[in-house]
């Protein structure tokens, strides 16, 4: 874990930003140039170079990149490895090679990039095969590589039958390349479908959407050199699966090709790059969004959509919606018990017929006429929630055909504007029809689709919002969820239907920064939220809600950098707050107990923010050490979890005596002054005053301040949070 | 006394006991008699969700989800067949009987009547409710659940009132709709009853609440099987010992087209 937990942050936020890779855009470069050693007839070494890289790659037998070397540094990676591809008909026999004796070489010039095309063919007649890499080499680091193999087995060509023949592959250079020292190096692979890991599955997993959609490069870097190479294979019949790295390093694919087949084996792309994973990421990251439609993201509805945050899932045969003795919703007491217990709901997802249909002829559509007052009850039940700024969906079966409808899509836009409702559910479903969308939008563009399933990238372009309902993968910590990182316009929320401990699962959704479904009446069976939970939720609900304007952002990154080999840390930043959510992995896996105390964190903000622990409500100490802003716990964090809040210097809380004289620098305009205590079993927030956005002064007394004796001073406006100090009033002295 | 007079009495007493069933079957005509007896009542239902599986085929011992309750049960007489709209009209004229929540009472009924030819079909469109109405006016009772099950299986575990081996053609099972009450006299049970499985849903006096819902137990399987898809309830054929939840909630939807009822009166 300790090894592990290096691997994974290495480089300050700040540096995050790839200066390496930076040249590809913008400034005017010299084009990449290749030179043949001693000519292209006879070629022996090819020098592929451009400004800032220096590739050279040797041809015997097989084909090696030799040498990748830094212009800038001179530092020079991948020298001493292995070949990039081993091919053979034969079993290994301590990985001999059958040889590819001829080859060819030719040339070809791009408008902004240059191709090297390599063709290998054996001089035994039994192997058939011919194998084409073509290496492209445009302004920066990056070396495209691909790859062709033929079954040449045709008549005459070799002395038997055209044959199919299956070969062996392997990838020696990505597979076995040494990088520094063997004990700093790491590996992110690929590992079952749509997961993620780094070295094994065991110690960390990502997860992103579908098994066919593109996967995340392979990253093999070292932690003590800081650098790494990213294989990103866009386009491969084969499968790169891995359960751990040993089965990575090890792994050999296989190739089967009639004869006179072709195959487009790999369409990769090389790139050695400065520090961690993170490159190799943020290179997926650009990648898969440009070529994503954002055009149903970008409505307006969506904007409102992605604050709804807490929802809760409503079986509407449930009496703690349905009155049986005046037979009406009782949906006021339900949203003050959803208050009570959960700290409000931001939109309720209506259930009206699944079981139960299937009794008689009446469907999903039919069956909204049997509730109270029918749809125009329901209207009012709506009309109801909308007014205390809850929003409403309802559901979408797309199995309940038993009427043989062709009009789905009609009927249900017809009910959605009947009651008047924010959004549909598309029950079993992780996709929808772009006719639903029209039929939705004929009737109101302010309609969102919900998907039970996570959808495919192709289907997330339309399906704004989607559960998170992948079961150990969100129920675990400190799992970090890409598709969330990779695309924050997306509304997710976690859910687990059945767990009988949530505690995960509500830390995962204040980790990743998304939603939570509250769920307990599963169709008749009931599972209770425990009073612990109830209380998690709250608390997570008021963060998420009061930093959703650093939570939205639209460029979190996931695992920045920190001092602690045990502490896992988001990052949410926008231009004046940044939310850094902390899971402290070593607290549980410690042995006797990892505490968390002292310097945990660098940051670059700017040196007038203030910095506080939302979750724990503790004051963080900014230490000015070496020309950066080090991030200081003064007392150990009592708990897993931890939520550090970075915002610009506002507030001036000043005590004398008996009396808080609270300031601010800079009036905020519609702004208030929060003064809230914090009741000491619990950890919630308990609102004690209220004063005026500009300041004011606070009697101590009236706090009826006990322990912890804490008073948190936060400046709101629009429920948001701009400013927050925390007064430890009581005997202890950090 | 001598052996003819021991005759004769005992067959005045053998006499006296055949009329007094007699007169108690007069009594109940279109009904018959279950005799009581220790039963073991076996169920099976389908889970749905939440905290298990849906065992909506099997669960891992192979059987559906189930349960079983023996119990003494004391002689009942139970309706041959389910009420019919005929004798649910009876019975508003003579009782006046109106819910308090009418909607989709009856709603197969037009100007205050069942529609032509449908007379001796089952009353639907009732709820437990006004099942309840009913069997008091008659003088009965709704069937407890294990009553209904007795009276469908008798004591030999059969699947089907008619036996072991199912038959598509011993009952009304998947269709349009509802058939005249009795179609199916090869599909009775061991003691007489008429249209166990199939034709409507049978109320029972299941209704209870688990704290957060109010339901009921359905028996018999109806006329109707929704296709097209695993998630729905499971219509179509309904073996003896297969048991339904219902959810009670707004009156119109505690109302089916498919679900009707029978009556059972204790036998003393």
């Amino acid at each position: 874990m300790h090894l592990l937990k290096k691997a994974l942050g290495m480089l300050p936020l700040s540096v995050i930003s790839l200066a390496f890779l930076a040249g590809s855009h913008g400034t005017a470069l010299a084009a990449s140039k290749v030179t043949y050693i001693p000519d292209i007839k006879n070629v022996q070494e090819i020098i592929l170079e451009n400004e800032v890289i220096r590739y050279a790659i040797s041809v015997d037998k097989s084909v090696w990149i030799t040498s990748a070397m830094e212009k800038a540094t001179g530092i020079s990676l991948l020298a001493g490895n292995p070949p990039l591809m081993f091919l053979s008909i034969r079993s290994f026999q301590n990985g001999a090679d059958v040889g590819y004796n001829l080859f060819t070489v030719k040339e070809e010039k791009g408008a902004e990039d240059v191709t090297v095309r390599i063709t290998q063919s054996s001089g035994y007649v039994e192997n058939p095969l011919v194998v084409t890499q073509s290496f492209t080499l445009g302004q920066g680091p990056l070396l495209a590589w691909n790859v062709k193999v033929l079954n040449s087995a045709t008549g005459g060509r070799a002395y038997r039958q055209p044959q199919t023949v299956t070969s062996r592959i392997t990838f020696p250079l990505m597979q076995k390349l040494k990088l520094g020292s063997e004990t700093e190096m790491h590996y992110l692979i690929p590992t079952g479908g749509d997961f993620f890991c780094i070295d094994s599955p065991r110690d960390f997993i990502f997860y992103f959407t579908d098994e066919s959609d593109p996967k995340l490069p392979i990253d093999i870097y070292n932690t003590e050199l800081k650098r790494g190479i990213y294989f990103h294979i866009i386009k491969s019949p084969l499968r790169f699966s891995f359960a751990d790295k040993n089965d990575f390093t090890s792994g050999v694919f296989s190739l089967t090709q009639k004869p006179g087949e072709e195959t487009g084996l790999l369409d990769c792309r090389i790139c050695p790059h400065e520090g961690d994973w993170h490159a190799a990421y943020s290179a997926f990251r650009e990648y898969i969004r440009s070529g994503f439609d954002f055009t149903y993201y970008k409505r307006p509805i969506q904007t409102a959509y992605r604050e709804r945050l807490v929802s809760h899932f409503t079986f509407l045969y449930g009496h703690d919606i349905y009155d049986p003795a005046t037979d009406r919703f009782r949906i006021d007491e339900f949203l003050d018990e959803g208050e009570l217990n959960f700290g409000g709901y931001d939109y309720m997802l209506l259930w009206h017929d699944y079981p139960r249909t299937g009794l008689d002829d009446r469907d999903q559509f039919d069956m909204y006429e049997g509730l109270p007052g029918g749809l125009e009850g329901l209207r009012e039940m709506v009309a109801r929630a909308h007014a205390r700024n809850v929003q409403v969906f309802i559901p979408y079966k797309p199995w309940d055909i038993m009427k043989g409808r062709k009009d789905h899509f009609q009927q249900e836009a017809r009910i959605a504007k009947a009651v008047g409702a924010d959004g549909i559910f598309l029950d079993t479903m992780s996709e929808s029809d772009r006719a639903f969308r029209d039929a939705l939008d004929a009737v109101s563009r302010d309609i969102v689709l919900v998907a039970e399933g996570r959808p495919d990238l192709e289907a997330a372009q339309m399906v704004t919002g989607s559960w998170n309902q992948r079961g150990n993968a969100t129920n675990r910590m400190p799992n970090v969820d890409l598709f969330r990182f990779i695309f924050p316009e997306h509304n997710v929320h976690n859910i687990n239907r059945g767990a009988r401990k949530r505690d995960e699962l509500i830390y995962n959704a204040l980790f990743n920064g998304v939603g939570f479904i509250v769920w307990e009446d599963i169709f008749g069976e009931i599972n209770r939220f425990p009073w612990n939970e109830r209380i998690l939720i709250r608390r997570y609900s008021r963060i998420i809600h009061e930093n959703r304007d650093a939570y939205l952002t639209g460029n979190p990154v996931p695992l920045v950098a920190d001092l602690r080999d045990d502490l896992y840390v988001n990052a949410f930043p926008v231009d004046n707050k940044c939310v850094y959510p902390a899971y402290h992995l070593g607290r549980i896996t410690g042995g006797s107990g990892e505490r968390l105390i002292g310097p945990f964190m660098e940051v670059g903000h700017p040196d007038n923010w203030h910095y506080v622990d939302l979750w724990n409500h503790q004051a963080i100490r900014a230490e000015k050490r070496n020309g950066k802003t080090t991030l200081v716990f003064p007392e150990e964090v009592a708990d897993v979890m931890s939520c550090i809040a970075a915002m610009p210097e506002n507030l001036k809380v000043e005590r004398q005596g008996e009396l808080l004289r609270i300031e601010t620098a800079k009036p905020l305009e519609g702004a208030s002054i929060q003064v809230n205590t914090v009741d000491n079993l619990t950890m919630m927030e308990e609102e004690a005053l209220k004063l005026e956005g500009t300041g004011g002064v606070v009697q101590l007394d009236n706090l009826k301040l006990d322990f912890p004796y804490l008073v948190l001073v936060k400046l709101m406006q629009g429920g948001i949070l701009k400013d927050e100090v925390i007064l430890d009033l009581g005997w202890k002295r950090f | 006394m001598n052996n003819n007079r021991r005759i004769v009495s005992f067959m005045a007493l053998s006499f006296s006991f055949f009329m007094a069933a007699f007169v108690c079957a007069q009594d109940n005509p279109d009904m018959v008699l279950v005799p009581a007896g220790k039963y073991a009542m076996h169920v099976e239902y389908r889970v749905r969700e939440g905290l298990s599986l849906d065992s909506m085929v099997v669960d891992d011992r192979g059987r559906r989800y189930s349960m079983t309750e023996a119990e003494y049960v004391s002689a009942f007489f139970i309706d041959r067949t389910e009420v019919t709209n005929e004798q649910f009209k009876t019975f508003l004229e003579a009782s006046g009987y109106k819910p308090e929540r009418p909607e989709n009472f009856l709603r197969h009924w037009q100007g205050g009547t069942y529609p032509k030819g449908k007379g001796r079909h089952p009353v639907v469109w009732v709820s437990l409710e006004d099942a309840k109405a009913y069997a008091e006016w008659a003088g009965k009772r709704l069937p407890e659940e294990i009553e209904w099950q007795k009276a469908a299986q008798d004591t030999d575990s059969r699947a089907w009132p008619w036996g072991n081996l199912f038959d598509p053609d011993k009952a009304n099972m998947d269709s349009r709709g509802t058939m005249p009450v009795g179609s199916y006299p090869e599909g009775a049970s061991p003691c007489g009853c008429l249209d166990m499985a199939g034709n409507v849903w049978e109320w029972t006096d299941s209704f209870q609440s688990d704290g957060y819902h109010y339901f009921s137990w359905l028996r018999g399987g109806s006329y109707f099987l929704a296709k097209g898809s695993r998630w729905y309830m499971q219509g179509g054929p309904i073996s003896t010992y297969q048991r339904t939840k219902f959810w009670h909630m707004t009156p119109a939807l505690n109302r089916c087209a498919t679900i009707g009822f029978r009556c059972v009166k204790d036998a003393d």
